[in-house]
């Protein structure tokens, strides 16, 4: 049977030989020659890239004595020329539209694909501000440690203005300004609002002390309190609480105010009724002209809050900090922080989580072996969003086995945008 | 190789187109019809033999001479032919083809899937002749190259796991798979090739 068989392929190529063109192998050597003159390249398929030595060559070259085969041939010739330049041309097309594509190819390109994507647009936008325009590290520090010192400066002559005013009342006409102009150098500084609540809180104390004194003494001259009431039109509120208790001796303003202000400040007084109830009338009275200064405080302080800000824009050099929230930076690192530290996928990690299913995608073998080629894209949490075999087994039932398989795969999270592969399994038995 | 050969292989590699000529007219007619058998049509078989010599002129620097070259004219023969067939998949694609090429070359017999050509053209073959070389187009082209080899060039395994770099066994596998295969087709029955040995690989 054998050796019928052979025989049968002998014969069968022996008719393929004889069907050789006449004439042709005496042509064939001029015609490698003169490809060899040309430099006329063939690809790996066999094929040319331009034009191809015409087949009709090594015919035109026949001898004479096939000159009446030829004439049968010759406009056969031109037809096969064509065939044969169509078929050059789809072959060289067919080699160009598929380049050798390697792994790394992939990998590179799929990671280049998901940077695109997972960039959120708000981070393409961000313009920070010149590095130049920006104040240097020394430079924030030093101002820094110079607005510090002017409020502690600015704290200790809020504390001898006071006392002057106490001791000299004549005085308190020029260092009023002053006064006003120290605290508006204080709000100047970043914690001027904590040095002042400080400074209210030392001046209430001294107030309240030297009060006790005048009680006791009595003798705090009537012009101080025309001087004290100048002050408290300046708009800095330390001095007012400070003067609060100075005016506390004058008799006749009480009558008036009294009556709308005494129930609530009452309360605020227990401490001071217990500690001498027997004054409680002058200590009304007193508390009424404090009272009124503390209203009249409140919108005071309710300004100087409102004013840090502005004065903070207004300063000549902005926080950094600033600086950044206007570009929007701080926002947009706290909506895109990356919540895990792996950004893409690596080949190792690619290679390791397909090792995992490649029994089961060979297992897909079905008596006829060859290469499943498989494209996939993993999402970024490590799942097979998509696959598909391409090849020779697309589209068969192995193909949907392979898939199946590969779907079933499980790669590392990570943080960025799905990754494509291309991976190919050896199927065989 | 007599001393005629090796003169004209030594002008050749000086450079001597005259004389490299010389060598495809003594070569040229067993390369083609390695050729025509692989590829079964004229004018694949014409590409891989000029291909073949173009080859073989730019390496011949590397031609050592301790092989025939008849030998490693067919080696390169074969590769290219290989290479064509892979690319082309003209294996799995010949049938479909051949018939509309034979139409536009003038219905000259020329391919192995000529089943389609004319009833006056299939006439002057036999029966068997087209089913034979049908079933062999169907081959695989690994399968179908050592088959032409080993049978028709009447190589030895020996020579035949040189020109394909393989072993002398998976040569002898793949003939046996070949015939085995073109018996079921020849029967009519549906033939599924085999499972190529482990250590088999090669071309």
């Amino acid at each position: 049977m054998s050796d019928d068989l052979d025989d049968m392929i002998r014969h069968a190529m022996k008719t393929l030989d004889d069907e050789a063109p006449s004439g042709y192998f005496e042509g064939l050597p001029n015609v490698t020659l003169a490809r060899l003159e040309d430099g006329t390249r063939m690809d790996s398929t066999g094929t040319h890239d331009t034009a191809p030595t015409p087949l009709v060559a090594p015919h035109m070259l026949m001898s004479d004595t096939n000159e009446k085969n030829r004439e049968e041939d010759s406009g056969l010739h031109d037809i096969r020329n064509l065939a044969a330049a169509s078929k050059s041309r789809i072959s060289a097309r067919r080699s160009t539209q598929s380049p050798v594509v390697t792994e790394d190819d992939v990998l590179a390109s799929s990671s280049a694909g998901w940077k695109g994507i997972a960039l959120p647009e708000p981070a393409k936008m961000i313009s920070l501000p010149e590095l130049a325009s920006l104040p240097s590290a020394v430079a924030i520090e030093k101002a820094d440690k110079a607005s510090r010192a002017e409020a502690k400066a600015a704290a200790k002559a809020a504390k001898r203005e006071s006392s002057a005013v106490i001791a000299t009342a004549t005085d308190s006409a020029v260092s009023a300004p002053m006064i006003g102009s120290r605290v508006a150098a204080k709000q100047s500084s970043g914690k001027g609002g904590l040095y002042a609540g400080v400074g209210v809180l030392l001046a209430a104390a001294a107030g309240v002390g030297i009060y006790m004194y005048t009680q006791k003494g009595g003798t705090a001259p009537a012009a101080a309190v025309q001087q004290v009431a100048k002050v408290e039109t300046t708009p800095a509120p330390v001095l007012k609480e400070v003067k609060a208790p100075i005016v506390a001796p004058i008799v006749e303003e009480p009558k008036v105010e009294a009556p709308a202000v005494v129930a609530p400040v009452d309360e605020k007084v227990d401490e001071k009724k217990a500690v001498a109830p027997a004054k409680a009338e002058k200590v009304h009275k007193v508390e009424i002209r404090d009272t009124i200064h503390t209203d009249e405080v409140k919108p005071a302080a309710k300004v100087e809050k409102k004013d840090e800000p502005k004065e903070k824009g207004d300063g000549s050099e902005p926080s950094f900090d600033a600086l950044l929230k206007e570009g929007g930076i701080s926002d947009t690192k706290q909506a895109a922080k990356p919540t895990l530290e792996k950004k893409s996928l690596t080949t190792g990690d690619f290679k390791t989580g397909m090792a995992a299913v490649s029994g089961r995608a060979q297992g897909c073998y079905a008596g006829t072996q060859g290469t499943a080629n498989v494209k996939l894209t993993i999402a970024s949490d490590g799942s097979v969003s998509k696959a598909s075999v391409t090849g020779p087994f697309a589209g068969t039932p192995v193909a949907a086995c392979v898939e199946g398989a590969v779907k079933a795969a499980k790669f590392p999270a990570w943080d960025g945008g799905p990754q494509s592969f291309s991976y190919a399994y050896l199927l065989a038995e | 190789m007599d001393s005629d050969e090796a003169s004209e292989l030594e002008r050749a590699r000086k450079g001597d187109r005259d004389a490299f000529g010389l060598l495809v007219r003594r070569h040229q007619r067993r390369v083609y019809s390695a050729a025509l058998h692989i590829l079964g049509n004229h004018s694949d078989a014409d590409d891989v033999t000029q291909e073949t010599f173009v080859r073989a002129y730019k390496g011949l620097a590397n031609f050592d001479g301790r092989a025939d070259l008849f030998t490693w004219l067919y080696r390169i023969t074969v590769n290219t032919a290989l290479n064509a067939l892979r690319s082309d998949k003209r294996g799995a694609a010949l049938e479909k083809k051949s018939g509309t090429e034979a139409e536009h070359i003038g219905g000259r017999p020329e391919s192995l899937g000529q089943i389609t050509a004319t009833p006056a053209q299939v006439a002057q073959q036999s029966a068997d002749v087209a089913r034979v070389l049908t079933a062999i187009s169907q081959l695989s082209a690994t399968l179908r190259v050592t088959l032409v080899l080993a049978t028709v060039e009447d190589l030895p395994h020996k020579q035949i796991a040189e020109i394909l770099e393989i072993p002398e066994g998976t040569v002898a596998w793949r003939v046996n798979e070949a015939r085995r295969l073109l018996r079921q087709k020849l029967a009519g029955e549906p033939a599924v090739e085999a499972k190529q040995p482990a250590a088999s690989g090669g071309k």
